[in-house]
């Protein structure tokens, strides 16, 4: 619901969480899947070096998503 | 016809035969017995009631002298006596649908019940709908026989001082009145069958409406993110170490505002999550998995990104109240406007 606001005001969100399905439902326009929900832009599964990588790939992903131009509420991976 | 309800049924000009639109200012007129489709409403009563009075208004008498028609409709009512009021139906004709709730209404005052009929999106169930006993129909006469057989059925009962099921049984618009009352089986057991049902590609109904929220059009994307202010948001319950500002764990009062200026990275000496629906601490460990403060900063230096907004905003998402949320949010991006921001990342765990 804050992502429907923001957009409603006019600031391009993207909503960064596991669980897609809840602001695909509500209408969230841009959203990014994570991981997991204990860890939403990383995975400390990893080796500490490519988990760097990992998180910074995922950051570049989001900050893309910002820059789309989206019609109707989109998930990106 | 003893033992027959009395009815009394209310029309518009244009189905009272007096006219069109060019009739539409005539004040209330008085007729004797049933006019127009009051005569296949007294088909639908049959012997169970009797139309003794049919009243007629103009569509635009009713809206324009609103206190005048309804006087007029209680001075006929007080006169007729009726055991129950019957108006229209009014399909989709908006200006109709007012005056039948109005009518309703009036004879309610009186203690006299009543019931209409008409499109469930027409004008009069957007205002009166949750005052009024209402039959849904579509939105033109095609539907007259239908659509006076139900308000007739409904009128018997209800001249009959019989109690009303609920909506969905008796076939009137929902009022959004719950009523406490037992069911044939348990929570539990209804759920199983409704799942069973569900898998076995069988008809089910949910016995919780969903009411999904209207789509908001896409913001226009970010332009030019190597001078964008791009905010940081997150319902992860981000807080200061050790909860210095006493943030709930979820259904949170407020949402909170940090300044990370000054700040490289998030560290989990200084930050941590108090959150009631998530395990919290792979994120205490590294506070930066809800806020990705750390590779902000490697991004800005590189230049893909050109700055991080100051202000991070940050609340315990779980078990917060759709409403509630959506203050929070209109709020957010009243801060976020203000401060010229370009776009932001919602982290929600």
């Amino acid at each position: 619901m804050i992502a429907r606001e923001l957009e409603k005001a006019g600031v391009p969100v993207v909503q960064l969480t596991a669980l897609t399905p809840i602001p695909n439902t509500l209408g969230v326009n841009r959203v990014l899947a994570s991981a997991a929900i204990t860890y939403p832009t990383g995975d400390p599964s990893l080796p500490p070096a490519e988990e760097k990588q990992v998180r910074k790939q995922y950051l570049r992903k989001a900050l893309k998503a910002l820059q789309q131009q989206v019609e109707k509420p989109e998930v990106f991976y | 016809m003893s033992g027959a309800l009395r009815v009394v049924h209310f029309v518009n000009q244009f189905f009272g035969g007096v006219g069109g639109e060019e009739a539409a200012n005539i004040p209330l007129e008085v007729r004797e017995g049933p006019v127009g489709p009051g005569r296949l409403l007294q088909q639908a009563l049959g012997e169970g009631g009797s139309v003794v009075t049919t009243l007629v208004g103009g569509d635009n008498y009713f809206s324009e002298r609103k206190e005048e028609a309804l006087a007029s409709v209680t001075a006929a009512l007080r006169s007729a006596k009726p055991d129950v009021v019957v108006a229209g139906p009014a399909f989709d004709a908006g200006r109709y649908g007012l005056a039948c709730g109005e009518v309703c209404k009036a004879a309610q005052a009186l203690g006299i019940p009543a019931v209409t009929g008409m499109h469930p999106e027409n004008p009069g169930i957007l205002s009166h709908g949750q005052q009024i006993i209402a039959v849904g129909t579509g939105s033109t006469p095609v539907e007259m026989p239908a659509a006076l057989q139900a308000m007739a059925r409904l009128a018997l009962k209800l001249g009959g001082s019989q109690e009303l099921g609920p909506a969905a049984e008796e076939g009137y618009l929902p009022r959004g009145i719950r009523r406490l009352g037992a069911r044939e089986a348990p929570a539990a057991t209804r759920a199983v069958d409704m799942a069973l049902a569900k898998i076995s590609g069988k008809p089910w109904m949910s016995e919780v409406p969903v009411h999904l929220p209207d789509r908001v059009a896409p913001a226009a994307p970010v332009a030019n993110l190597k001078d964008a202010t791009i905010a940081l948001v997150t319902t992860g319950g981000l807080v200061r170490r050790g909860n210095p500002d006493r943030q709930s764990s979820g259904n949170p009062t407020r949402y909170y505002r940090h300044s990370v200026v000054e700040l490289e990275s998030l560290s989990g000496k200084d930050w941590e999550a108090y959150h009631g629906g998530y395990f919290n601490a792979i994120v205490n460990s590294n506070p930066n998995y809800i806020l990705p403060l750390s590779f902000m900063r490697v991004l800005e230096r590189e230049g893909v990104v050109g700055r991080t907004h100051q202000w991070i905003h940050a609340m315990p998402g779980v078990g917060t109240p759709v409403a509630k949320s959506r203050r929070f949010g209109e709020d957010i991006a009243r801060d976020l406007k203000e401060d010229g921001v370009d776009g932001a990342l919602l982290v929600a765990t």
